[in-house]
């Protein structure tokens, strides 16, 4: 394991105009750890990424690499890898050179630097491509390139912004795995913005939620889901069913139950409705219930032998009492 | 669309803009001592004259030499300008895009009439540099919008890749930002170079005997005098710029140069 890479940030501010981007953040990851930095655009999640690798300099706020402040540190003083969206990859050069450039910086050439470009490329399962340009190569490919240029320095942090969303779904499914793997072997730290809950969930050992500059709950990503910390928590990650319009209490949708109507069992509440619709969607099915607080979804197991109710069929979705998340209005 | 048709106007309009050059082309190598189309018979004599005039032969070397220190001015002037510019992020930017662009819409008289006067102000009357400043100023349009196209068209994320990987400002200019904006470089070179090479107006005001480029000779030679020498060294002229094309185009591609997109 890599004994580097402790990233503490307190009170980090960045203001953009009148609109703060980022809005007071503290955040503590370990070293090894993989944290990912989740939200919709415009929260401040890369604005945050940015400041830590000091390509945007922050208003306020500290923040601290193994104990060693980095405030005034210029970017190419920090020693962090970033892997951006767009690869960024330098178009002029070769594969090779890309992932060179790092060590070349850095004043290591010759055979070190040669082994190291083979030994990073190796990793990242782009050997036979040294030669090529960015241009030959796919897009799964170049960020494979992107990952391998920002690791072949050995940081103590990688940092990624949002390296998988220009990707089409299966690579960045595959990739997602691929990166997961990586990071575990090397026992690097990593930060990871994404808006996509699913790879934020699949990838991180903890999950930042930020809303609007803020982070709402930090917490490992079952946590996350299955106590999230504020109604925007829980609505964002995951699907919801509202139990009233202003959203003080939620439910999930596989904890709601279709019972016939009328029945309920003890410590469960319920609603009536008619069923709208039933989507079959592989080995779930999910029951769409118009009660008169609003549309319920109900998630189930698809069972071959026990048909899902009849479309307009009155029936009555129950959920456990105690399922139920309530949040202050 | 008619492709019979749109043919037909194709080779309308290449020979209405190549017939005079040709006809040019025809007179330079005639055998009488007047310009005459078609020329009465066909001898080198008028090209080995204008070869062996050092009337025409020194301003062209001159022309050579100021078309190629214009492009190297503007170039220096133009591309960190470029960038601050396509960086923005400061007030008036688009204002000072315009004024940098401005040469190409004020008439070049009006423009090398005030170059005239400022200066002789400040002591530059006459001076071989108040011509190459002259140049410049009117080059550094051509320079200017094929490198800001290209910057713009580039990934500047790339930039800031290089810095997260230990590059200084100026190691990721030199390693990461000049060589992707190096096409628009060349094209506004290339540009520039033959906008120097052309101009008159400037240079009609600014040069001396000394300093007279191509232009100006021609220009002094045909108030004199109406003979094939003319025609010939315009030839020379053609010959240089179709060269300089060409040599572009195998070397670079002129296509990529003039579309300034660089390689992504």
């Amino acid at each position: 394991m890599n004994p580097r890479g402790q990233l503490a940030i307190a009170g980090a501010v960045k203001r953009f105009g009148a609109t703060a981007a980022v809005d007071g953040v503290d955040l503590a990851v370990q070293p090894g750890e993989f944290v990912a930095l989740l939200g919709p655009s415009g929260c401040g999640k890369t604005t945050l990424l940015r400041g830590i690798a000091g390509l945007t300099a922050l208003d306020a706020g500290r923040i601290a690499l193994d104990g060693v402040d980095l405030a005034g540190v210029p970017p190419w003083r920090r020693g962090l890898g970033m892997v951006f969206q767009s690869y960024a990859l330098f178009p002029h050069m070769t594969v090779a050179e890309n992932v060179g450039f790092g060590l070349r910086m850095h004043g290591i050439g010759g055979a070190e630097a040669a082994a190291r470009i083979a030994r990073t490329l190796d990793l990242v399962r782009m050997e036979g491509f040294a030669q090529r340009r960015p241009a030959q190569l796919s897009g799964g490919q170049q960020q494979r390139v992107a990952l391998a240029r920002a690791l072949v320095t050995e940081p103590p942090v990688l940092l990624l912004d949002e390296p998988l969303s220009a990707l089409d779904a299966k690579l960045r499914h595959a990739m997602r795995q691929e990166l997961r793997e990586l990071q575990r072997r090397l026992g690097i730290t990593a930060l990871f913005v994404t808006h996509d809950q699913d790879e934020a969930m699949g990838l991180a050992d903890r999950i930042a939620v930020m809303n609007r500059g803020r982070i709402e709950q930090i917490a490992p990503p079952e946590t996350i889901y299955r106590r999230p910390a504020s109604a925007f928590v829980a609505e964002f990650v995951g699907r919801m069913n509202r139990l009233d319009a202003e959203g003080r209490g939620m439910v999930r949708p596989e904890l709601v139950t279709i019972r016939a109507a009328g029945e309920m069992l003890a410590g469960e509440d319920g609603r009536e409705g008619s069923v709208v619709d039933g989507v079959f969607i592989g080995d779930r099915i999910e029951i769409h219930v118009a009660c008169e607080g609003g549309r319920l979804v109900a998630l189930a197991q698809a069972q071959a032998d026990r048909p899902p109710p009849a479309i307009g069929s009155r029936v009555r979705a129950c959920w456990r009492q105690s399922d139920v998340l309530t949040y202050p209005g | 669309m008619n492709s019979g048709w749109s043919r037909g106007y194709v080779v309308l309009a290449g020979t209405f803009i190549l017939a005079p050059l040709l006809v040019v082309v025809a007179v330079a190598f005639t055998s009488a001592s007047f310009v005459s189309f078609p020329p009465p018979g066909w001898s080198l004599r008028w090209l080995a004259k204008v070869l062996a005039d050092p009337a025409f032969m020194r301003p062209l070397g001159n022309s050579l030499v100021l078309a190629a220190l214009a492009a190297s001015g503007a170039a220096l002037l133009a591309v960190p300008a470029a960038l601050a510019l396509a960086r923005g992020g400061f007030r008036g930017a688009a204002e000072i895009e315009s004024f940098l662009l401005s040469p190409l819409s004020l008439p070049a008289l009006i423009l090398s009439l005030s170059l005239l006067f400022f200066l002789a102000r400040i002591g530059l009357g006459g001076q071989p540099i108040g011509l190459w400043i002259g140049h410049v100023v009117v080059t550094i349009p051509y320079m200017l919008r094929t490198v800001l196209a290209t910057y713009r068209g580039v990934d500047r994320s790339a930039e800031e890749a290089a810095m997260t990987l230990g590059a200084t400002p100026l190691r990721v200019f030199l390693h990461v930002t000049l060589p992707m904006i190096r096409p628009g470089i060349l094209a506004g070179g290339l540009f520039a170079f033959l906008v120097s090479f052309d101009e008159v107006a400037i240079a009609l005001l600014l040069s001396t005997m000394r300093t007279a480029t191509l232009p100006v000779a021609i220009l002094n030679h045909i108030a004199h005098n109406y003979d094939p020498a003319v025609a010939a060294i315009s030839l020379i002229n053609i010959a240089l710029v179709t060269v300089a094309m060409l040599a572009l185009e195998f070397g670079f591609g002129l296509d990529r140069l003039m579309l300034s997109r660089g390689r992504k």
